[in-house]
């Protein structure tokens, strides 16, 4: 059983249109990546299905139940985790206190102190929540969404706005989160916190899902060039690599291959290497080119389209 | 349902820890608990009163005009203040009391003593004369002629003889400033002496006599009026002020948010935010009550009754708070529409001041207001004991909690949109 199925989901603000025909599968113990820009709709499909905002029309499971079905919310919130965008806790509650309080709600929960020893937050678990920075914050987040034990948790972007080093840290929890066998719908802006979390990735853009696949499939598929940069005397590799690879530049002590398929990249570093030229750099796509290639577009450190 | 004691008892605890709900839900009603008791509630209210006296011979202050300020201070009710013979009494008064205090000055004039001697004898003459009148209309025709005829010349002599008084009186003089709000108490005073002294001199006794009857189980004082006063106000504001300001931070910060994906229901979270304000009221009241009794000395009751009136009080307001929360996202605009609704309700509803004293239109519209209720309510179990009005008013009060939780738990956005 998938943990999430939707089908044709339409979701309309007025006359804007926040989600046009979503189709989407995120099976069970998988971390899923929903990446786009702000305003794509990544948040509205998420929060449709955490039973907090109603759709217009399509279809819609999470672990089962449909959503919309009478009393189906009422199991969905008993057995996800949610962290939502812009999270926060009650402030001048400590850590514990926020945890035990999220404990009673749920019929069954994890042993307050198990969660705080995993996530590392011992040390700060007697401190007031407005007291903790960006990164403590979220990840105390996380341990709130995870308070009831979920088979599926939503993180709806859980590194906006941080710093590098906080980052890193949310991502450790969240590859935790893949360990513990959870399910992880997450949204992000960030390429690649997309490339390093996700199992798959669906990009979302103005409401549609215009491609998904494992990072990896993304990127053979739309980005699949490499880049080869060797560095020495060139000149002779060169005439051979033109049989290869015909897109190559060739400058003073440095030559630049484009190969459009993955499979020829032995064979040009075989060339290099028998000509004595052991400075080589390969460059490969990632999720920015994907991104760029399907939309013409960049997303920035904001989460702008540019 | 299980969940409302942990969430109330965890809201509870935030809200201890926030320094400006405590100072402004509890350390702001005590303070002004103790500016109000002590400017109105510090014994009985003293007047400041100058007093010339002109009616003086060889130095020395005449029998009567002396009895007269005398009588005056034995009333208590004045600090009197002497202003000699030859200043200007205004200009003398004004001085010494600064030009903001508008000092009230009693004059009394030259001749007081000898005028008001002359007044009375006349004044006895004519009841004389009175008397013999009536004596003759209505037995005169039963009367031998030679003794009807004696007492009409004694009235001829009766009548000469006041001819020889002038025909004037004692003079006093109350100067007031115009705005002065004492000066119709001070007036009154003064003429009720002026009224005593005419009595006596013409060897009067009292005809009515009226006794001061306490409707009261015990005589109040100002300060027992605004305990419940006071209590039930900062009860109200907390309620409408206070929680809207924390919901819709709350919800702006998106803690509601987080609450909705979890099983909580909409009620819960309502019912917890309301009964912690209830909470709140029974706790800010011990503490009133304690200032009262340790300073004022005022014994209020605190019963079953009064508890329960506090509580349907606090969770009336929250109704109210609960709406403006749930309408308005912005703290700023809550906490501004919260005070527009609790400022002028505090004043209009009887809570610092009885109602009667207010202009007859503000009196219909108190009537509508759900504070005036509480009020009375708190007033009615805390300080008058009176049990009958206490549950007519508790009923009133109820009723509009009803509506305002209600209303409340409607405009409190569960969903997104």
């Amino acid at each position: 059983m998938d943990a999430v199925r939707v089908r044709g989901l339409v979701k309309r603000y007025g006359d804007v249109v926040a989600l046009d025909g979503v189709d989407l599968d995120v099976g069970g113990g998988e971390v899923y990546a929903l990446l786009g820009p702000n305003g794509a709709g990544k948040t509205t499909l998420v929060e449709i299905l955490e039973c907090l905002r109603p759709f217009d029309s399509g279809e819609a499971w999470v672990l089962g139940y449909r959503v919309g079905e009478p009393d189906a919310c009422r199991e969905i919130r008993g057995r996800i985790g949610v962290l939502p965008q812009d999270f926060s806790a009650i402030d001048r509650l400590t850590v514990r206190e926020n945890l035990q309080l999220f404990a009673s709600l749920y019929d069954k929960s994890l042993d307050v102190d198990e969660l705080i020893s995993l996530l590392g937050l011992e040390d700060k678990s007697g401190k007031q929540f407005h007291t903790l920075s960006g990164g403590l914050k979220r990840k105390v987040g996380v341990a709130m969404a995870l308070i009831n034990d979920p088979e599926l948790l939503f993180l709806d972007e859980p590194t906006t706005a941080l710093d590098p080093r906080a980052r890193r840290e949310v991502w450790e929890v969240i590859e935790k989160l893949r360990e513990m066998g959870k399910t992880v719908l997450l949204t992000t802006h960030y390429m690649e916190e997309a490339e390093a979390l996700a199992d798959r990735v669906g990009i979302l853009v103005k409401g549609r899902l215009i491609a998904e696949g494992t990072p990896r499939e993304l990127i053979e598929r739309y980005a699949g060039e490499r880049t080869v940069k060797a560095y020495g005397d060139v000149r002779e590799a060169a005439e051979r690599l033109k049989a290869v690879a015909p897109r190559l530049e060739v400058k003073d002590n440095e030559v630049e291959v484009k190969l459009d398929s993955p499979q020829k990249l032995v064979e040009v570093i075989g060339i290099l290497s028998s000509h004595g030229i052991t400075r080589i750099e390969v460059e490969s796509g990632s999720l920015e080119d994907v991104f760029l290639r399907l939309t013409s577009a960049r997303i920035t450190e904001e989460g702008e389209l540019m | 349902m299980r969940r409302i004691p942990i969430l109330t008892f965890m809201l509870l605890k935030s809200w201890v820890r926030s320094r400006s709900g405590l100072f402004f839900s509890f350390a702001f009603p005590i303070m002004l608990l103790l500016i109000f008791g002590s400017v109105f509630g510090g014994g009985t209210t003293q007047y400041t009163l100058y007093i010339q006296n002109l009616d003086v011979v060889d130095g020395q202050p005449t029998e009567l005009s002396q009895a007269f300020i005398d009588a005056l201070n034995s009333t208590k009710l004045f600090n009197l203040k002497t202003i000699p013979v030859d200043a200007d009494p205004i200009e003398y008064a004004v001085a010494d009391a600064g030009k903001l205090r508008n000092p009230r000055i009693l004059i009394i004039h030259e001749g007081f003593h000898e005028n008001v001697i002359n007044g009375s004898i006349v004044s006895r003459v004519n009841v004389m004369i009175d008397t013999m009148r009536i004596f003759l209309e209505r037995f005169g025709e039963q009367m031998p002629e030679e003794t009807r005829e004696n007492i009409t010349q004694g009235l001829r002599q009766l009548e000469d003889f006041r001819g020889n008084f002038p025909d004037i009186h004692g003079r006093i003089t109350l100067v007031v400033w115009a705005g002065d709000q004492a000066a119709p108490i001070i007036e009154g005073i003064v003429r009720n002496m002026v009224n005593a002294f005419n009595m006596r001199l013409i060897g009067g006794s009292e005809v009515i006599e009226m006794s001061n009857e306490v409707v009261e189980k015990r005589v109040l004082k100002p300060v027992d009026y605004y305990l419940p006063g006071l209590i039930s106000a900062f009860i109200f504001t907390n309620g409408v002020i206070g929680l809207s300001s924390i919901i819709s931070d709350f919800r702006r910060r998106g803690v509601i948010k987080k609450f909705a994906t979890t099983p909580l229901s909409r009620l819960e979270w309502i019912l917890s935010n309301i009964v912690l304000q209830g909470l709140l009221g029974l706790i800010l009241t011990g503490f009133m009550m304690a200032v009262a009794l340790l300073v004022f000395g005022v014994k209020a009751n605190f019963d079953a009754l009064t508890m329960l009136v506090i509580f349907i009080g606090a969770m009336m307001s929250s109704g109210i708070g609960m709406m403006v929360g749930g309408a308005l996202k912005d703290p700023e605009a809550a906490s501004a529409a919260g005070n527009a609704i609790a400022f002028p309700m505090m004043f209009l509803s009887g809570a610092f001041w009885p109602i009667d004293f207010m202009p007859r239109f503000l009196q219909e519209l108190a009537s509508f207001l759900p504070l005036t209720y509480f009020a009375q309510a708190l007033r009615d179990s805390m300080i008058h004991l009176d049990l009958a009005s206490a549950l007519l008013n508790l009923g009133v009060v109820a009723a509009f909690m009803a509506v305002f939780i209600t209303m409340g738990s409607l405009m409190t956005r569960w969903k997104e949109p």
